[in-house]
């Protein structure tokens, strides 16, 4: 399956592994094909250390295509401009192909009080109640 | 002709001549769905007309409103509520620094810790009443998991134009200075209210935008949009026609009113297109039978000219309190019809809440064109 690796709005890397598509019929117009079965995201904290030359981007990459997730691996650790990532995410959940209600956010050890704080700040600022932050190692 | 009327004229002395003025008294001028609240008895609206009618003397006025008023408030206070309900006096607002403003905060038990969406309800009633118990404002509060700021602004018989639009002011400023106190969250925050509280929500809202604050949205039901008359409008008697209108109004906007020399902040529709550029997502639900529908409708291709977030709801064979409302304010008995009507509503509030439906880039995209135009 083809794994694709790409930077989102300078903000971190997504490892977003191929979708499902589907043809639809545009009426008047012809046939499209679009993307289908809307995977889950996880919104994977690690203070940038993942990114496309990371050792463990093969590992990432198979791991992302086995479980049809989408990681998306922000730089920052601050609230603030974690919040950019879920923000981002949130704009972009159809284009990302992502199922909105299922994100969840993981971190490495060193980064779950950021975790925990990025799941306070969507529910403060987008009335979105996650599951709670658990620990995820490359 | 209506049994206000004696003749073709009501007891102030305003002529509706028949031809010019059509009774809609018959319910086949309504939606069948929508029959119910259609024969409507004139004397339940007698108090009401008593508060704006050019021949009641002022001192009369101020006493049956008080009375009125205090009847409102006892029943409010006495009755049983769902929610928790807190009252305020709050510093009046840059306009009108030394008034206060009674403010009263609504709080469901199904809230978050902090951050909470905020519902800023204006209460209806033709500027001569406030009546909460009429509006479902807990329910409201308990549907879509926010706090309710209701402020208990002065109505016409008690203070002309301006004196509403400072209170609303106040009540707004107050709340965003006290967000994290009152546990609510003051870029969520959604206008709403039926009639004169539609009607001030979004004369309030141009207030706002001239001080700097952008509600995230405006839903509201049956607005009045001008005071100002035009050929082919105001063409129906019922609860809520053009003579209560142009009364109603008269007494609240004094010498002002028909005038272009009051803005939007007076009337909504007194904007130009100019006005209405950044102006809040907003969303209309207005009866065939409002006395100003046209303008109403010149109000959103205002709206929609200065490219605002806009959506337009227009029912056919309603009137200003038909049972089309039922279920969003309390008139009339619910039905599967006045369902639809709230669920399309609800919906609107909760994707103001849900969707930043904002347009901040619009202002940016005026000032660049006026700039490639006209240069620095």
């Amino acid at each position: 399956m083809n794994v694709e690796v790409y930077d989102y709005n300078g903000l971190g890397t997504i490892i977003d592994p191929e979708s499902d598509t589907k043809v639809i019929t545009v009426i008047l117009i012809g046939k499209q094909t679009v993307k289908c079965n809307p995977r889950p995201g996880i919104i994977y904290i690690t203070g940038g250390k993942v990114t496309e030359n990371c050792a463990e981007i093969e590992a990432l990459k198979t791991y992302c295509a086995e479980n049809k997730v989408v990681l998306i691996c922000p730089k920052a650790v601050d609230e603030e401009e974690l919040g950019k990532t879920y923000q981002y995410v949130y704009n972009k959940y159809k284009d990302l192909n992502i199922d909105i209600e299922q994100v969840t956010i993981k971190a490495d050890d060193e980064h779950m009080d950021a975790a925990e704080e990025l799941v306070e700040y969507v529910l403060d600022e987008f009335d979105t109640e996650l599951e709670d932050a658990s620990v995820f190692t490359m | 002709m209506w049994e206000k009327f004696e003749g073709d004229r009501n007891k102030d002395g305003i002529i509706v001549e028949e031809g010019r003025m059509i009774d809609i008294t018959d319910p086949k001028w309504g939606h069948p769905d929508g029959s119910d609240f259609w024969d409507l008895d004139p004397k339940l609206n007698e108090g009401t007309a008593m508060l704006y009618s050019p021949s009641v003397p002022q001192e009369e006025k101020l006493a049956a409103g008080k009375a009125r008023q205090q009847a409102y408030m006892e029943q409010w206070w006495s009755s049983e509520h769902t929610c928790e309900v807190e009252k305020y006096s709050v510093p009046g607002c840059e306009e009108e620094p030394d008034t206060p403003v009674e403010v009263w905060v609504i709080k469901p038990n199904n809230l978050k810790k902090r951050k909470n969406r905020v519902l800023f309800y204006v209460v209806g009633g033709g500027l001569t009443g406030l009546n909460p118990n009429a509006y479902p404002i807990e329910r409201m509060c308990e549907q879509h998991k926010c706090v309710a700021i209701v402020p208990i602004y002065r109505l016409s018989w008690e203070a002309p134009y301006p004196a509403a639009i400072n209170d609303l002011h106040a009540a707004y400023k107050w709340m965003v200075e006290n967000a994290d106190d009152l546990g609510i969250h003051a870029d969520k925050v959604v206008m709403s209210g039926s009639s004169t509280g539609g009607h001030l929500a979004l004369s309030t809202a141009f207030r706002l935008k001239r001080y700097g604050y952008s509600p995230r949205g405006i839903v509201v039901v049956s607005a009045q949009t001008d005071d100002r008359e035009k050929d082919g409008d105001s063409l129906y008697t019922g609860m809520w026609d053009a003579v209560e209108q142009h009364d109603g109004l008269y007494n609240w906007l004094g010498r002002n009113f028909n005038s272009n020399r009051v803005g939007p902040e007076a009337l909504p529709n007194h904007a130009t297109v100019e006005d209405c550029i950044g102006f809040p997502p907003t969303f209309m639900y207005q009866a065939e039978m409002d006395p100003d529908i046209l303008q109403n409708v010149e109000f959103y291709t205002k709206l929609l000219k200065s490219h605002t977030f806009v959506e337009y709801h227009v029912y056919g064979g309603a009137h200003h309190s038909n049972s089309i409302w039922a279920v969003i304010k309390n008139c009339g008995e619910p039905s599967e019809y006045s369902q639809r009507a709230a669920d399309s509503f609800d919906s609107n509030i909760e994707d103001c809440f849900k969707y930043d439906l904002r347009r901040p880039w619009v202002v940016d995209d005026y000032k660049a064109a006026f700039k490639r135009r006209f240069g620095e």
